[in-house]
């Protein structure tokens, strides 16, 4: 009897220590990110029958068990992944939004300057003083529409690169994973506890990864966990990962892809298949701000360059006798005794501009267009867009309106490959202006400076909807639209994922209070227990000195 | 409700953290004046901004234009003028009976001759950049001996050549400049159809005695008539038609004149529209961009508050801890 009361005290000094170990461990993980507190288990082991009744013997520790909700713990996942999205998009976005609306940035400021200038030719065609300002304002012109397209190629770059160092810190993650999921497999299997850190390990990962795309948890018995994105594509499968990688875009050489490779194929992530995570949001905002941006920046710089060399070349120059040259880098070169000039439209579906050369001509009813890079060729009506190989180019064409194009006359080029990029002014001296219209005799001509400085106010862009600052501001509008949402979605998944987390870190996270009155609690335990081992031990004693 | 010691120190800091950014927002609105500090803050309202600004550059541009046009007009209005009255004079001097004494004519001969260079001087006006006014399109010309790098050349010789015009030919080389959208106003005249018309109604055949009394050029009229007054060989017939020569150039010159006040008057008109407008768009501009200094202010007086509030209240807190009180 009382070598067994010395045990059941022996049962509750192990369980104190046990609790006072588990607090200890809490205390230890209170900034530990994903760790959830622990808590012991306790249970009566089965009582000792006498004729007297049942007598229990001691306490036994169950298990060690985290506390948590798989609820609670997905809905921080979900939020942080919307929230990761929304960031990296705002980021960026936020970029491009102050870039283009930037006063001394942007280009609405130095389209309003060159056509001021050029009203102040035609105020006064023999003025050196005029030309050399318009020459000034179209160099700053060229200059912006350079350093904008610079600027945004150098954002698309630097996203190519965010794509694949994304694609390799996820294939670490999945891998780590895999890897944990095997190793918890092995530990819990069949001993019906959980492996409680390793678990924590594998739920930070997760975390980490959902951060760069959204996942999808699914428990399965053995402790392995399964990750899906997007549509149910497999990412992790208990101890195998699935890697993805970087791949050039098959549509556009210029862009990089993340796809997920899966026996041997590779499944294209996009913007439908990934909807959260930082992966996604670089994606979205790629192809929902830059490339728009890049595109509207490229029809901007070869309409300016379309409309104003088609004015300035039908004029003369200063001695009233040489033909107006181009004045920017031609968006559109004559070939083979090509007369008149085509317009810029829209794209329909959408697409942007395609970064590469064509050639056009006219016959009156329809345009055949040629590209450059494979030679494909293609036949649009005025105002189609045209569409090579199943992939939309990203604009129409149209006849000029002032300049209309005689049919069958010859061919256009039409140079839009890094045509932002390169846009330069060519004229270099102020008496190359051409201010006179072509019928003049005389260096007091302005009528031809009039023509250019009224294409201020001609609907030239967005299939003859627009003026050129107008087409700039709904650049900025549409820009700005995309990253105001994105903003309001931040503030809003903020709020989201601090009330998930506070609800979790509410079950899950650490109280050092409640660890001090826990171990308090296990103290005061722990002293009965030894106080009832030697209360036994005194009675072993006692029993002892009566035989003696 | 229970809460993790993390979320409890954090609490503080998300306060701090919203007090603190909006603080530092409406410092930069303050400092720029401006309540749009991106285009993503009010999309809608950037939208407007960049519209009334090119709206006022354009505007601007065109009020330019219209002191331009103004100064222009007003320049050929007081050249015109001054053609005028010296036409004017030149037709008193002419209307004096061919039988009056030698000396007289003479006496008018050598008024008409100052007259004569006057008017050539005016013909040959130049602008401030040293631009001739009449001579269409060509505002410079080359000096060579032909042409006296004028648009009218004439010299006193009594001789019969017509006077040599250098400029464009009429109507053509008159310059207009924009002054509103679209809206141009003619700010130059050709003035060779009233020193040499080519209208064949003005010219009088059925006066054919004398050399040039019913010729359009009215330099060679006034020359000749210049040379022949004191010599005493005119007839009335003559001098009848020197005088309805100048009637016919005052006449012309009348037409250019009231193209100009038209012209000035159109110019009066847009720039009134214009200012209107350009006030317009810049009150709305500034209503929609500039930032509510007070309002502002107030708000960061609050908002400087609540940060207070939170730090104090961060302060208080962060030290409790059961621990502090078990020994």
């Amino acid at each position: 009897m009382s070598i067994s009361s010395l045990s059941v005290a022996l049962s509750g000094l192990n369980a104190a220590q046990a609790g006072i170990r588990t607090t200890q461990h809490n205390i230890s993980n209170i900034n530990t990110s994903g760790y959830r507190r622990q808590e012991v288990a306790y249970t009566t082991p089965s009582a000792q029958f006498t004729s007297s009744g049942y007598f229990g013997s001691g306490t036994a520790i169950e298990s060690v068990r985290q506390i948590y909700s798989q609820f609670l713990d997905n809905a921080v996942l979900q939020n942080q992944g919307q929230l990761s999205y929304y960031e990296t998009y705002s980021a960026q976005a936020s970029q491009i939004d102050s870039m283009l609306g930037d006063s001394n940035s942007g280009l609405s400021k130095a389209i309003s300057k060159f056509f001021s200038a050029s009203s102040e030719v035609a105020n006064d065609p023999t003025s050196t003083a005029a030309r050399q300002n318009l020459l000034s304002m179209g160099k700053n012109l060229a200059g912006r529409i350079n350093t904008l397209d610079t600027q945004m190629q150098g954002m698309l770059d630097a996203s190519n690169t965010a794509v694949t160092s994304m694609t390799q810190e996820i294939n670490v993650l999945t891998t780590g994973i895999a890897s944990l999921n095997a190793s918890i497999a092995k530990l819990e299997g069949g001993s019906g506890q959980t492996a409680n850190d390793l678990r924590d390990q594998r739920d930070a990962l997760v975390a980490n990864l959902n951060k760069l795309v959204q996942v999808t948890q699914v428990q399965q018995p053995d402790g392995e966990i399964s990750l899906y994105i997007g549509e149910g594509q497999t990412l992790v499968q208990g101890k195998y990962a699935y890697s993805v990688s970087a791949v050039t875009d098959s549509n556009d050489s210029s862009l990089k892809q993340a796809v997920l490779n899966i026996g041997g194929m590779s499944l294209p992530l996009s913007g439908t298949q990934i909807k959260g995570g930082e992966l996604a949001g670089l994606l979205a905002q790629r192809d929902e701000v830059l490339l728009p941006a890049m595109s509207d920046v490229t029809a901007m710089a070869f309409a300016l360059s379309s409309e104003i060399n088609a004015i300035h070349r039908n004029g003369l120059q200063q001695d009233a006798a040489t033909a107006g040259g181009n004045f920017f880098t031609p968006a559109q070169e004559q070939v083979g005794g090509a007369s008149g000039w085509l317009s810029l439209g829209t794209s329909s579906s959408g697409s942007r501009i395609a970064n590469d050369n064509y050639s056009a001509s006219w016959d009156g009813s329809a345009f055949t267009v040629v590209r450059e890079s494979d030679g494909l060729s293609t036949t649009v009506s005025a105002g189609e867009e045209v569409v090579m190989d199943g992939v939309a180019q990203g604009f129409s064409l149209y006849p000029h309106t002032t300049f209309v194009p005689v049919a069958g006359s010859g061919t256009w080029n039409l140079n839009f490959k890094s045509l932002a990029a390169s846009m330069s002014m060519i004229l270099g001296n102020t008496t190359e202006v051409a201010a006179a219209a072509s019928t003049a005799n005389g260096a007091g001509d302005n009528r031809n400076a009039l023509a250019l400085a009224a294409l201020r106010t001609s609907r030239v862009l967005n299939n003859q909807q627009s003026t050129f600052e107008q087409a700039y501001q709904q650049t900025v509008t549409r820009t700005a639209n995309n990253a105001s949402n994105a903003d309001i979605s931040v503030s809003a998944y903020t709020t989201l994922v601090d009330e998930s987390t506070s609800s979790q870190q509410g079950l899950s996270g650490v109280n050092l209070d409640e660890e001090a009155i826990n171990l308090v609690r296990f103290q005061q335990a722990y002293q009965a227990s030894a106080k009832a081992m030697s209360v036994a031990s005194a009675i072993f004693d006692e029993l002892l000195g009566v035989v003696r | 409700m229970r809460i993790d010691s993390l979320s409890y120190f954090q609490s503080s800091m998300l306060g701090m953290r919203d007090n603190q950014g909006n603080l530092s927002r409406l410092n930069q609105q303050l400092a720029s004046g401006s309540k749009l500090l991106a285009p993503k803050d009010d999309p809608l309202a950037m939208e407007k901004v960049m519209r009334l600004t090119s709206s006022i550059a354009t505007r601007t541009q065109f009020a330019a234009n219209q002191i331009r046009a103004n100064l222009a007009l007003n320049y050929e209005a007081t050249v015109v003028q001054e053609m005028h009255s010296a036409l004017n004079s030149a037709r008193d001097l002419l209307s004096i009976s061919p039988s009056s004494s030698t000396s007289l004519r003479t006496i008018h001969a050598e008024r008409l001759k100052s007259v004569f260079s006057h008017l050539v001087g005016l013909a040959n006006t130049k602008d401030t950049n040293g631009d001739f006014i009449f001579g269409g399109f060509k505002t410079t010309l080359p000096t060579t001996p032909d042409t006296g790098a004028q648009p009218f050349v004439r010299t006193l010789d009594g001789g019969l050549a017509d006077t040599y015009y250098n400029g464009t030919a009429y109507p053509d080389g008159t310059r207009s400049i924009e002054v509103e959208n679209g809206r141009t106003v003619q700010v130059s005249d050709n003035l060779a159809e009233v020193f040499r018309f080519t209208d064949a109604s003005f010219i009088d055949t059925a006066n054919g005695a004398g050399a040039n009394e019913a010729d359009h050029d009215l330099l060679k009229n006034l020359d000749h008539a210049i040379s022949n007054l004191p010599v005493g060989t005119l007839t009335q017939a003559n001098l009848n038609g020197y005088v309805k020569a100048l009637d016919q150039a005052i006449q012309k010159l009348s037409q250019v004149e009231y193209r100009i006040a038209g012209a000035l008057g159109e110019v009066a008109d847009v720039k009134g529209t214009t200012t209107a407008l350009l006030l317009n768009d810049k009150n709305a501009l500034g209503e929609i961009q500039q930032v509510d200094q007070e309002a502002a202010i107030i708000e960061l007086q609050t908002r400087q508050t609540m940060l207070e509030a939170s730090n104090s209240a961060y302060a208080k807190t962060a030290n409790l801890s059961l621990f502090n009180f078990l020994s």
